[in-house]
């Protein structure tokens, strides 16, 4: 890998792999890398789950939230999604000369407030400011770490043939809403953006012990770029339903508008589960009965096919559903 | 029509096109934008074995000529100037990289859903040059044709568009010229025919014998079409038909042509692949040159020749699918695409890399 450094790089699809696989585990080394929402490795104190993740969304505040709960959300969401129990957040802000005090004091409520209501509290953090320009405002780093309980162990290289494919609500509201704030589409949109905790709605499912095989946090890149991961990660091929895609209208009806696919569009409070498919009717009823997997859905199921994600279509026909590339464009016409 | 009725109504044009297809039958889809919803809904999956899909020439961007990319990539290398593009075409390869290489190398570039974006920014950054990036057919000239209406009554001097808008009719009779082509009947482009009408495609089946039918882009329109055509073809009744007149009028949208009217002409054009076509491009009225991009930076365009081993041309054309391309899915893969037609996501190349390159269970 040679050149530059383009958008297309930070996009979450081909290009983000190779740059992670040809610039960082080459020189990491990658024998420790467990490829997984967060890493879990066991110390003195029990199994503990590790992850870290950088905000930089454009804007900072969003109908549905703001940098801040994004910062929050996305980190606890990915202790989750190797059904961990958050215990602590840290947080870095790089902040931009020139930035409004009162901004920086909403967004610092936010992640106060959900630190507050979910009890994970935030222990550590740093601040550093940039240049006017160096920045784009605030972003924000994460760290989360988490206990996982002993029978559970959430990893694509669990999933085998006949898994049923669940995902814990509407897809592409976030992506959705976040594109039609966008200068210059002009779009009025009642979609907000899904941000939330997902630990309890997650450990929900902590009953069904190993017949939960993996889940994951449906973000940048969304459920169509998760399933090819797994697909990738498991050997296995995966096939999933058009026709039982929990999508808003409004988001169904934009994406065509604008050229998007809500498979792809990010997430930000939606979890993909791989379960045994004896359980996957009692697995659905639990994300139910919790608040944010009340439009949970059974979208598909696993085969011992090739390793690829495959769509079979609302039109009864079947077709491979590409891993993304390069950022998500709107189209010329 | 609900979703349930819309599944039904596709099953039953397809049993029906099963029972009906007798001889063989090869059809194009003009637009790019039916090439990816063939793709998507796996519509070839239910065809009878006889009846052929081929992609033709309209996807803008696989249609921009080599020279017109190296030109607008040396145009957004200039200091001072801000090019604005449509997404498409920001990943596509000159001979000096992209858009999106040179933006990393710290051109300034940005995507815009619209003209009159462009021209919101010029507005506000009156100390930069804001170029417009014009590619498109007839769904986007009318588009730039509004900006530079707008340009010109608020005397907005910073904006201009480097103009490679194309136009589609001239380039159907240009195929059906080409002897070589063996097309039975055209799926009609239903967001260009919205803007030109649907009258001036009667020359297809009047002067060619050639049928086409104008349709919409869900599954079962595309179904339907594509039945129609291969009656026509059975029958040997050649004709032009619109099946998506709830959009596209016999005469189009007036007010649209009226503005692009106003603004262009018709010109001599150069279509990657299929050469220089008379009368298939716009070029600016004499009224508009100040805001032609070519004309005040003074750039030209260059005769470049094709890329080695890109099949483009054939393709565009409707003589070969994407595999039998040798670079296809080898040295040209949608993240880096030797030609456009990997690139764009209406590109032939693209369509079926994306979605009919798997083996399908």
């Amino acid at each position: 890998m040679s050149g530059k450094i383009t958008m297309g790089h930070g996009g979450g699809g081909e290009l983000s792999a190779r740059l992670i696989s040809e610039v960082f585990l080459k020189a990491f080394g990658s024998c420790e890398l467990q490829a997984n929402d967060s890493a879990v490795i066991d110390l003195p104190g029990g199994r503990t789950a590790v992850t870290t993740d950088s905000f930089v969304i454009s804007p900072i505040f969003f109908p549905g939230g703001d940098i801040g709960k994004l910062a929050f959300c996305g980190t606890v969401n990915d202790l989750a999604a190797v059904g961990a129990v958050p215990k602590a957040l840290s947080a870095s802000f790089i902040i931009e000369e020139g930035m409004d005090i009162n901004e920086l004091k909403v967004i610092a409520e936010s992640i106060g407030n959900l630190s507050r209501a979910s009890g994970i509290p935030i222990i550590t953090g740093d601040t550093k400011v940039v240049d006017k320009g160096s920045g784009d405002k605030v972003y924000i780093n994460t760290t989360g770490i988490g206990l996982v309980p002993q029978n559970l162990e959430y990893h694509p290289n669990k999933i085998v043939p006949g898994d049923s494919i669940i995902v814990s609500g509407t897809i592409g509201d976030h992506g959705y809403c976040i594109t039609a704030l966008r200068e210059g589409i002009d779009i009025r949109s009642s979609v907000i953006s899904d941000c939330q905790p997902l630990h309890e709605m997650v450990s929900a499912l902590a009953v069904l012990g190993d017949k939960v095989h993996a889940a994951r946090d449906a973000t940048r890149g969304g459920i169509g770029t998760v399933l090819n991961e797994w697909a990738r990660q498991s050997g296995r091929g995966i096939l999933i339903k058009e026709s039982s895609l929990p999508v808003l209208p409004e988001v169904r009806g934009g994406c065509g508008l604008l050229g998007l696919d809500p498979l792809y569009l990010a997430n930000e409070g939606k979890m993909v589960f791989a379960s045994a498919a004896d359980k996957a009717d009692e697995a659905l009823a639990l994300l139910r009965k919790h608040p944010a997997g009340r439009d949970a859905e059974i979208i598909g199921e696993v085969s011992d096919g090739k390793a690829q994600l495959i769509m079979e279509t609302e039109w009864g026909t079947r077709r491979l559903v590409p891993i993304p590339r390069g950022e998500l464009l709107p189209r010329i016409c | 029509m609900n979703r349930t009725n819309e599944q039904y109504y596709f099953q039953l044009l397809s049993e029906k096109l099963n029972r009906v297809s007798k001889i063989p039958v090869k059809l194009m889809e003009v637009c790019g934008t039916h090439t990816m919803a063939i793709g998507k809904a796996g519509i070839r999956q239910v065809l009878p074995p006889a009846i052929e899909l081929v992609s033709g020439p309209g996807c803008p961007v696989c249609v921009t000529a080599d020279g017109e990319i190296d030109a607008f990539l040396d145009l957004a290398c200039l200091p001072g100037v801000i090019m604005t593009t449509y997404g498409d075409m920001i990943r596509v390869p000159g001979s000096k990289g992209s858009l999106r290489d040179i933006k990393a190398q710290g051109a300034d570039i940005r995507v815009v859903y619209s003209p009159m974006e462009a021209l919101e920014l010029a507005r506000r950054e009156r100390n930069r040059e804001i170029v417009f990036l014009g590619v498109g057919f007839e769904t986007t000239a009318p588009a730039s044709a509004h900006a530079l209406l707008t340009a010109r009554r608020e005397n907005i001097e910073n904006f201009s568009i480097f103009n490679l808008h194309k136009t589609v009719p001239r380039a159907l009779e240009a195929l059906l010229d080409d002897t070589s082509m063996l097309i039975d009947g055209f799926i009609l482009p239903g967001h260009v025919s919205a803007i030109i009408g649907e009258k001036v495609y009667s020359v297809i089946a009047d002067r060619y014998g050639v049928s086409g039918v104008i349709a919409g882009f869900t599954a079962p329109e595309i179904m339907a079409a594509v039945l129609k055509l291969v009656l026509l073809k059975q029958r040997g009744e050649p004709a032009v038909t619109n099946q998506y007149s709830h959009i596209v009028s016999y005469r189009g949208n007036t007010p649209a042509q009226n503005m692009l009217r106003e603004t262009f002409k018709p010109c001599d054009a150069q279509w990657r692949g299929l050469g220089n076509i008379p009368g298939s491009g716009l070029k600016l009225n004499s009224d508009y040159l100040n805001y032609d991009a070519a004309v005040k930076f003074g750039i030209s365009i260059k005769e470049t020749k094709g890329r080695s081993g890109c099949r483009c041309g054939n393709i565009l054309k409707g003589l070969a699918k994407p595999p039998a391309c040798p670079l296809f899915g080898t040295t040209c893969l949608p993240e880096s695409p030797v030609g456009p037609c990997m690139v764009s996501s209406e590109g032939a190349c693209a369509a079926y890399y994306l979605y009919e390159g798997g083996e399908l269970p």
